[in-house]
């Protein structure tokens, strides 16, 4: 990320102009810019002109122009970025008020303007344009019949394949069955590498299993390079690092970086510094339990008492539609490093991200015990998980009710919609109870988004 | 007023119905009966069905309750269900009662008498039930029937086609809610287009499409049932003949193919239409409300029906109809179809049909008191009773209403086609209902049951959502007992099976290089299942790559990977039998990486061969803490196998020293017995030697042995019996308990393509229930049904029959290989279905955890034969570790040695069982970063509700 110039006040408020370098960077954007904040770039519309003699002329005009967000959608697949809002600079084409959505390009300037920068904001535009930013890992976890191929970039894991396949067990006296499979099995793995990573960007490849399974697909791969002399594979043949990991399971992937062999390879990555976080705040539960605590309730109790430490916190809490609770989170931010603590703020695409997300996604490890939180009910930060729970069960439900294998447009129909529908015309700022559920629902889409993903398999039709 | 005279007609022929219903069953039919989904009934079961025979005794049970009907309330909530499900019931006979018609005439000679005679019985309830009960009886002996019952099955069969018209009605009413016959008639016109149209656009999906175009069979068939219905009972007679005969060789095509059907269905169509132009004429304003009277009453006798009919489908109806209904099986499947879709109907009306129940007997009631019509109240006596009877019988109920709501699930995936006219059906009917349901204030002559009855039926009409919601908890609820008889058939069978041995399936569990697979490999070879020729190949090919001693082991390590590395990666499995056991060997890899493996093994398994390296250093390094002889055991006893044999291995190499073999014995004893939980009489210590193959299967000969281990030889510890093999101790396994009586379940453990023919071969193993060859099997969650073409052991013995506990291959025919995965199950199609989630509660005990378990906690979940990435979504409350009483609810954090209840999501839906129904399905094991850290106890599963 390029950061073009940056215009704030003493209350806070004013313009940041940045160029998105790559990918990752859609990200950022995506973390930076609220609902409610306006953004200014650069965009087509197509525009149909009537001549009076009643002939139609279609036009692509390019123009900038600034719109005030009122949702956003990320694609971390392709890492795009859409933003939907309402014109609030009437030009020749578009009137005020008009609904526009910008897709973000990569190299070209976009504008943030909010009438508030806090200070994760900020905190969040340094390190995206921090330039000694670390290049990117691939990593293949896999067990026998599953195989999570993802792309690890400082703020993001992404599952860019999945491979599943039924292999079949040894049989007395039918072992060719399994080992023809598990050579088809190698196989799409290769062709998914080759298709999903790319071997010049990625600094190493990972490949992680249990057992024995890595030493054999390495070979497989070797030989497989040889016979079809794959010039990508052989070149880039020492990049490719063995691992241990318990299961082919994406979680497994925290268990990677954990990994003291892989340390000074990973160690400016953010993912692993998040999952020594993560790590640490266990270990402190386990050890000290009055030193460990988590949900909003607690960990604000904690912080009123200046008590906090470490705090880990998810990055998808910033993102909230409602700029109360965005608040909320900001001041136990500040808080904490007013008092000398350390912030930790998880990428939700992140493993460890994803478990803290779980975990209600705040945290924090704290200087002295306090014992007298242990007793406090969690209700608070329960209720919050089991809303979002509940949010995702209703989607998962959707997707894939097995209980109607064949989905059912009627019952869609009646429902009382729990997906993540965005309202088309949101009411204004007044944002109150039906708001506030659209937004944890799509606050749990973007949280979820990865699990949309991780059944997608594009070798599924070979 | 002309409308209820009509009411009174069909009502009578009702009454008449139930009783002798039950006579015209076909066995087959029962299936329809069964608690499958309808999707289950898209397949033409040719096998005898077994469960009919189960269903009679259910029945007869029933039956002798009878006489405590009167005591119980009538507020049975799922009556109601119950009326539905017969509803459908009856229609789907319709066919076969079209088959018998020869007798028909004298049979409704003696059907009016019936009539009469229940006319005087009007407030007895009990004559006629007891009516019922003797022919019940008959039915059962099947050899003797009166023409009595004759008659009365076939007005019965009149009765049946009563059904579909009230579906029809629902249809008009959908377009117009007024009487206009004109409208009606075109309004079924357009409904069938629909139907018609949506057949073929539904066609891709032929299970969808099958069940819609049944769906539209019914509608022919009011065309029949009109006619009778408005005709008078002595009409009826002849009417039902002509109107008879044609339906029955229209239906005929039904068998046939898809596109059969549809231009059957085509064809029944135009002719309805026709058919309806001239009724409405002659009928005039009679028939909509005397179908709506009709199709309420039917529903009302049919519930009685099904249970006597259930009782003769095995008996009577077979000797008599044989000739009669082995047409009909072609017919068959249709019919089913029907059944399934019709509940579906069933349901999105089930307010209507609620409230038009209320209306019906409200109705009834005043055409009673005003017209004094004897053969209306009979009709309305009888209907009292049938209700009575069904509420009384809690235990059908339960049976029929499981049905119901199996059905009820599985309504979204067949009704799809059918939305358009569905949905708005409801509407349409409640409206003219609501109009004639204002007279229930003039029925202050029901009876107190009635009105209950009334009152209930609102109830239910208004908490429709709430049943749909409940509708899933019924797959989980536990599977209903089998009646004895057949039960005892079952036994029987599975005596002939077994040969009186006992089933058992063993795993081979150790720590890394115990000997495991040396030991059973040597076992085997003892057993005579290996040639010398082939342990020569092994014993040269060893030798080549300079592993000779693991010449054994390869009998079992069979893939390349395992034999150039020296262990074993998969389960492998074989089986042999002794003199008192069939006995399925499971050989588990010890590697700490293929715990996962060893695990779905263990799952499998009934007890387990606990194998320990008895050299010295090297007992101990697999006993510490991290060394796989305390994990596998472990994890074997919290997957429910509680019987151990300890093998003490390359006993040779310590000079078969008595010393080190106590020595052992103390320690492992003491871990098992106090940390584990084993009791000592369930464990066994035999010393042997793998290699040398040393007391395994005959007495060792080894002086240094023998000198100390020999019968004579007493130990101060009953877990040591002296002088016994290793094969001693698996036939002194205590026989296990098979849940053979329950519904079929199978866990697949391994898919592939069959190598000679096109059918797919599942593996795995059978945990409860039994199957036959020729039966349906249904895989879930994927929902793939498929017909078992044969049954095969490992070593490819082909079985007619495999029960609970066996380990067998299905060749499975129709079924797509995509579709199927390891951890599916297979299902039978007569009872519910396996419950499907991707959310659970249980109840765990928490082990080996390196760091305390939260909210939010990463797992892979351990069920059977599968394994998924899985979250503990929840902790729900910490529990009392030996009381089980809840300390804290809601706790933050979980320790080592806890025992609590969480809630856990996995990954994608899965099938389970609650612990309290299946034992064998009931558990599983959490694992994160390769650490066994919990074994659980299913006790909840969270199926969520749409709305």
């Amino acid at each position: 990320m390029k950061l073009l110039s940056k215009y704030i006040d003493k209350k806070n408020a004013g313009s940041v102009t940045l160029v998105a370098e790559e990918a990752e960077d859609m990200w950022h954007a995506y973390n930076l810019i609220n609902i409610d904040d306006q953004l200014r770039s650069s965009s087509i519309r197509r525009i149909i002109n009537e001549s009076s003699a009643g002939l139609t002329s279609t036009s692509r005009v390019h123009f900038t122009l600034t719109i005030a967000v009122k949702s956003l959608d990320f694609d971390t697949q392709a890492s795009v970025l859409r933003v939907k809002g309402t014109n609030t600079e009437e030009n020749q084409y578009i009137k005020m008020g008009a609904y526009h959505t910008i897709d973000l390009e990569l190299n070209r300037k976009f504008t943030i303007i909010k009438n508030e920068w806090d200070s994760v904001s900020i905190e969040r535009i340094d390190e995206a344009c921090d330039p000694s930013k670390s290049a990117d890992l691939a990593a293949v976890v896999m067990q026998e019949g599953l195989a999570n191929i993802c792309l690890i970039t400082s703020s993001m894991t992404l599952v860019k394949a999945k491979i599943e396949m039924n292999i079949p067990r040894k049989r007395k006296g039918f072992c060719a069955n399994h080992d023809k499979n598990m050579e088809k099995f190698y196989d799409r793995i290769i062709q998914a590498l080759l298709t999903h990573i790319n071997f010049e960007v990625v600094r190493a490849i990972i490949i992680a299993s249990p057992g024995f399974l890595k030493d054999q697909f390495l070979e497989y791969m070797n030989s497989f390079a040889l016979k079809t002399t794959n010039k990508i594979l052989l070149d880039n043949k020492v990049k490719f690092l063995l691992v241990h990991s318990a299961s082919g399971f994406k979680h497994s992937l925290k268990e990677i970086f954990e990994d003291a062999n892989l340390a000074n390879r990973l160690s400016d990555t953010k993912a692993l510094g998040e999952v020594k976080a993560l790590d640490s705040f266990y270990q402190m539960l386990k050890s000290e339990p009055s030193r460990a605590f988590y949900g909003y309730k607690h960990v604000e109790k904690a912080n009123e008492a200046d008590a906090i430490d470490v705090l880990l916190i998810s990055d998808s809490l910033f993102r909230s539609k409602e700029l109360s609770e965005r608040k909320k989170y900001v001041q136990i931010v500040d808080k904490v490093k007013e008092n000398n603590g350390q912030v930790r703020i998880f990428s939700s695409l992140h493993v460890s991200g994803e478990q803290l997300m779980q975990l209600t996604g705040i945290a924090a490890i704290l200087r002295f015990p306090m014992t007298e939180l242990e007793d406090d009910e969690l209700s608070d930060s329960d209720s919050e998980s089991e809303a979002s729970d509940k949010q995702e069960e209703s989607k998962v439900q959707e997707a894939s009710s097995i209980v109607s294998l064949l989905e059912e447009p009627e019952v869609v129909v009646t429902k009382p919609t729990p997906a993540p529908i965005p309202k088309p015309n949101p009411p204004a700022k007044t944002t109150q109870h039906p708001k506030a559920k659209a937004k944890k629902a799509t606050n749990n889409y973007r949280n979820g988004h990865d699990d949309d993903y991780d059944d997608y398999d594009p070798y599924d039709d070979y | 007023m002309s409308r209820h005279r009509n009411v009174r007609k069909v009502s009578v022929v009702d009454d008449d119905y139930d009783d002798e219903f039950s006579q015209s069953f076909d066995e087959k039919y029962s299936y329809a009966v069964s608690p499958g989904t309808s999707e289950l009934y898209l397949y033409n079961r040719n096998a005898p069905a077994s469960i009919s025979e189960f269903i009679k005794g259910k029945i007869q049970e029933e039956d002798d309750d009878k006489s405590d009907q009167k005591n119980k309330s009538l507020n049975d909530s799922n009556s109601n269900q119950q009326k539905d499900e017969d509803f459908m019931f009856q229609m789907d006979k319709e066919p076969n009662f079209a088959k018998s018609n020869i007798k028909q005439p004298d049979d409704l000679d003696s059907l009016l008498l019936n009539s009469l005679k229940l006319k005087f019985d009007e407030h007895d309830t009990t004559l006629i039930e007891e009516d019922g009960v003797k022919e019940i009886e008959e039915g059962e002996d099947g050899k003797q029937f009166d023409l009595n019952s004759l008659a009365k099955i076939y007005s019965s069969s009149d009765l049946s086609e009563s059904k579909p018209m009230e579906i029809k009605f629902g249809l008009d009413d959908l377009s117009k809610p007024c009487n206009d016959i004109d409208i009606m008639s075109t309004s079924i016109d357009k409904l069938l287009d629909n139907f018609f149209l949506n057949n073929f656009q539904e066609n891709k999906n032929f299970q969808r499409t099958k069940s819609i175009s049944i769906c539209e069979e019914k509608l022919p068939e009011p065309k029949s049932t009109k006619e009778t219905n408005t005709f008078s009972l002595n009409d009826l007679a002849t009417e039902y003949l002509s109107t008879m005969t044609p339906t029955s060789t229209a239906q005929t095509p039904l068998g046939s193919s898809l596109v059969d059907l549809i231009d059957y269905e085509f064809n029944q169509r135009l002719s309805i239409n026709e058919d309806n132009e001239e009724r409405k004429v002659d009928l005039k304003e009679n028939i909509l409300i005397n179908k709506r009277d009709r199709g309420s009453s039917a529903r009302f006798s049919i519930g009685s029906d099904l249970i006597s009919s259930s009782v003769s489908s095995s008996t009577s109806l077979t000797n008599r109809n044989i000739e009669n209904f082995s047409l009909n099986k072609i017919q068959f499947v249709p019919v089913l179809r029907e059944h399934g879709t019709n509940l579906q109907i069933e349901n999105l009306f089930k307010l209507n049909y609620d409230s038009e129940i209320a209306d019906f007997l409200s109705d009834t009631l005043r055409e009673s008191e005003n017209e004094s019509n004897l053969k209306f109240e009979e009709n309305f006596n009888y209907e009292k009773q049938k209700l009575f009877s069904e509420e009384n019988k809690p235990k059908r109920n339960k049976i029929l209403v499981d049905l119901t709501n199996e059905q009820n699930i599985q309504l979204k995936d067949t009704k799809k086609p059918t939305t358009e006219t569905a949905p708005s059906t409801p509407k349409s009917q409640n409206k003219p209902l609501s109009k004639v349901s204002t007279p229930t204030t003039q029925s202050k002559s029901l009876t107190k049951q009635q009105t209950n009855n009334l009152s209930n039926s609102q109830q239910k009409s208004n908490s429709v959502a709430k049943q749909l919601n409940q509708l899933s908890d019924l797959r989980i609820s536990p599977p209903p007992p089998l009646d004895p008889a057949k039960k005892e058939k079952l036994l029987k069978q599975y005596e002939e099976h077994t040969a009186g041995k006992d089933v058992i399936s063993l795993i081979v569990i150790g720590h890394v290089d115990s000997g495991k697979s040396t030991l059973m490999g040597h076992l085997l070879y003892q057993m005579g299942h290996v040639s010398d020729k082939q342990l020569h190949k092994f014993k040269q090919d060893s030798q080549k790559i300079g592993k000779s001693s693991f010449a054994y082991a390869w009998v079992l390590d069979e893939t390349e990977e395992e034999r150039s590395r020296g262990i074993t990666i998969d389960v492998a499995q074989t089986k042999f039998e002794t003199e008192k056991k069939i006995i399925y060997l499971l050989d588990a890899p010890g590697h700490k990486d293929f715990i996962p493996n060893m695990i779905t093994g263990a799952t499998q398994a009934d007890s387990a061969i606990l194998v320990i390296n008895s050299i010295t250093g090297e007992f101990e390094t697999g006993f510490l803490l991290g060394g796989q002889t305390r994990e596998h055991s472990l994890l074997v006893k919290s997957l429910g196998i509680n019987q151990l044999i300890i093998a003490v291995n390359k006993m040779d190499m310590n000079e078969w020293s008595q010393e080190r073999f106590l020595d052992i014995h103390k320690k492992l004893s003491s871990f098992l017995i106090k940390q584990v939980g084993y009791k000592e009489a369930d464990l066994m210590f035999v010393p042997c030697s793998g290699l040398q193959g040393e007391n395994l299967t005959k007495k060792c000969t080894n002086e240094k042995l023998t000198s100390w281990y020999n019968e004579n030889s007493s130990f101060n510890s009953q877990s040591i019996i002296g002088g016994s093999t290793l094969l001693d101790c698996m036939n002194r396994l205590k026989p296990q308990e098979r849940s053979i009586d329950k519904p079929f379940r199978f866990c697949v453990s391994d898919v592939y393509k069959s190598a000679q023919t096109a059918n797919i071969s599942i593996s795995g193993k059978c945990e409860a229930g039994s199957l036959k060859t020729g039966d349906k099997i249904l895989i879930v969650p994927s929902n793939e049904n498929g017909v078992v073409k044969s049954i095969a052991t490992n070593d490819e013995q082909s079985l007619q029959m495999c029960f609970a506990g066996d380990t067998v291959t299905l060749n499975v025919a129709n079924v797509d290989i995509n579709n199927i995965s390891i951890g599916n199950f297979g299902c039978d199609l007569i009872s519910p279905p396996m419950p499907v989630s991707d959310r659970i509660r249980a109840r765990v005990i928490l082990f080996n955890l390196e760091i305390p378990m939260t909210n939010g906690f990463p797992v892979v979940f351990h069920y059977k034969s599968l394994n998924e990435a899985a979250v503990v979504k929840k902790l729900v409350s910490l529990l009392d570790k030996s009381s089980g009483e809840v300390v804290k609810e809601k706790p933050r954090v979980l320790n080592n040695g806890q025992s609590a209840i969480v809630e856990i999501k996995i990954n994608r839906p899965i099938c389970v069982e609650l612990y309290q129904n299946y034992r064998e399905l009931g558990r599983f094991m959490l694992r994160y970063n390769g650490v066994t850290i919990a074994a659980g106890q299913i006790t909840e599963i969270i199926v969520k509700n749409k709305n």
